[in-house]
């Protein structure tokens, strides 16, 4: 479904991701995990054409990603719900969801679904007149993906879900992420923190310093020092910095 | 009393024309963070517009002086704001420097640097009286004008789909396009809704003072960006009671001064937007001014 190779990213002098590949397939849950810094969130980003790789490939089903804009990006089904939410803390719950809907051609079925997904999270539906802004962090982050999958999107990208969020809600954003994506929804989630991720994900890539350092299932990593390697790049000759 | 409802009525008609300055100036820096002096010169030109095209049959007229002027900021978006759009915001106000001064300019090459006295709809110069207070029916038009068009912007922006997003984009442009809204689309439609709000001052200016100068725009534009000031960038709402907050106090002071002041009120005026500036540095409304822009 999207196939990345050999991507270049720099913000001025500083490479934030060199000659990354991954590949996510159809009906995935796929994770990426990696310190602060590891350009994960430059991943996403490029994904949905907010940064401009040097070079590399991005394909989605076949077609070129790269070079085109966002608004038509989100059009072909790929939706970001971006570090910190985003959510416009202004305009009111209600508002929020109906900009969910904005690439949707049928409006009638899109003012149903935004009904629907109230519903979904009742949360929601309660303070749709609020204003969004007043809404406890996990019913912000709640928003955010009720307001993404108002796009409808096949492909979902998540950056940092969990951050900052208590881990009981933790866990109930990734319950809302497992249904969708048992619903056919494809998932890339990308975290710091790897304990969640790798219990929800099928597969798993952890970047470092711009670098994938591993990939594989989430099973691999299960032994404490194997992650620490990978993650944090223990038990290796020591890199010269870029 | 009477002399203070008449002030009062005076005020809102000349508020009215600074609001709506105000609020063509404010919407664009809303969704962009351009302060677009050019305002001033849509004004200018809509006006030589109506001069030009001013057929014996008025409402032809307006409807020509409202296609131009939106083609004229459309234009404007297009070939001098888009290129710059991405650059820093001081670029952004040197640019929209240059257009102002390139319509001036171009428009003294045109007509001359003189102004020009054009008759229109001096009809409505007759006062309307109610009890004492004399109001030209030119005034109620005006406050009557804007007040339709507050109301119609307020119903756009909260009611209509296009207008959600249009606050989405002014609030937080880069997640407003993560979620489909269209840049260009956005911010031609605001480009060519001041265009509206431009023509619209215009027609009553024109009327009003029956001359027009291809430097007319110059204070409008002026004023128009105060107000937003004052009222808070970023705040639409803050735009027009900034607007309005201007107008009432050029006719306050208009009224109130010695004769031998008035000729300085102006800076009477802007030492009071100085007073309340240090007051509220962040204007009256809070405004978002620190925000990125697309």
């Amino acid at each position: 479904m999207l196939q990345i190779a050999g991507l270049d990213v720099r913000y001025g002098p500083i490479r934030a991701l060199r000659g990354v590949s991954i590949e996510v397939g159809r009906g995935e849950f796929v994770g990426i995990v990696g310190p602060n810094g590891a350009g994960k969130s430059t991943l996403l980003l490029s994904i949905v054409g907010m940064v401009r790789p040097q070079s590399g490939r991005i394909e989605h089903d076949g077609t070129a990603l790269m070079g085109r804009p966002p608004e038509e990006i989100v059009r072909r089904g790929i939706a970001l719900v971006p570090e910190g939410r985003e959510i416009f803390g202004e305009l009111t719950v209600e508002e929020n969801l109906r900009l969910g809907t904005t690439i949707r051609k049928d409006r009638r079925a899109a003012e149903a679904d935004v009904e629907r997904m109230m519903k979904e999270f009742p949360i929601l539906g309660e303070r749709r007149r609020g204003q969004a802004g007043k809404l406890s962090g996990g019913e912000q982050q709640q928003l955010a993906i009720a307001r993404a999958m108002l796009g409808d999107p096949k492909l979902l990208l998540l950056d940092e879900p969990s951050l900052g969020l208590a881990p009981l809600i933790t866990k109930q954003v990734y319950q809302v992420l497992k249904r969708l994506n048992e619903a056919g929804v494809t998932i890339l989630v990308v975290e710091q923190n790897p304990k969640r991720i790798m219990k929800a994900a099928t597969r798993l890539y952890v970047l470092r310093n711009g670098q994938l350092a591993f990939s594989g299932p989430p099973e691999a990593l299960e032994r404490a020092e194997d992650l620490d390697r990978a993650y944090f790049g223990f038990n290796e000759k020591a890199r010269p910095l870029p | 009393m009477t002399a203070f409802l008449q002030v009062l009525a005076d005020a809102a008609s000349q508020g009215s024309l600074y609001a709506l300055s105000a609020l063509g100036i404010g919407l664009i820096f809303g969704i962009m963070r351009l302060v677009n002096f050019a305002h001033g010169e849509f004004i200018m030109i809509g006006a030589y517009m109506l001069m030009l095209s001013a057929a014996p049959y008025v409402p032809l007229a307006i409807l020509a002086t409202l296609a131009a002027v939106i083609l004229l900021a459309l234009l404007t978006e297009r070939i001098a704001f888009r290129p710059v759009r991405r650059a820093n915001p001081t670029t952004l106000l040197v640019t929209s420097f240059a257009v102002s001064f390139f319509l001036q300019y171009l428009f003294v090459l045109i007509e001359g640097a003189r102004p020009k006295g054009f008759d229109f709809l001096s009809s409505l110069a007759e006062p309307f009286v109610i009890g004492e207070v004399r109001v030209p029916k030119l005034n109620i038009v005006t406050i009557g004008i804007t007040l339709v068009l507050l109301a119609a912007l307020a119903f756009f922006l909260k009611r209509t789909h296009f207008g959600i997003q249009m606050r989405a984009a002014a609030l937080n442009f880069r997640m407003a396009r993560l979620l489909g809204v269209k840049a260009n689309r956005i911010i031609a439609v605001a480009f060519a809704m001041s265009g509206v709000l431009a023509a619209v001052v215009s027609v009553l200016y024109v009327a009003a003072r029956g001359e027009l100068s291809p430097v007319m725009g110059l204070q409008l534009a002026l004023v128009g960006f105060v107000s937003t000031v004052i009222g808070g960038m970023g705040s639409l709402l803050g735009a027009v009671v900034g607007g309005f907050l201007v107008g009432a106090l050029t006719v306050a002071l208009q009224a109130s001064l010695p004769l031998e002041l008035r000729p300085f009120r102006e800076a009477f005026v802007f030492a009071i937007v100085i007073v309340v500036l240090l007051a509220r540095p962040r204007g009256l409304f809070r405004g978002r001014e620190a925000r990125e822009r697309v």
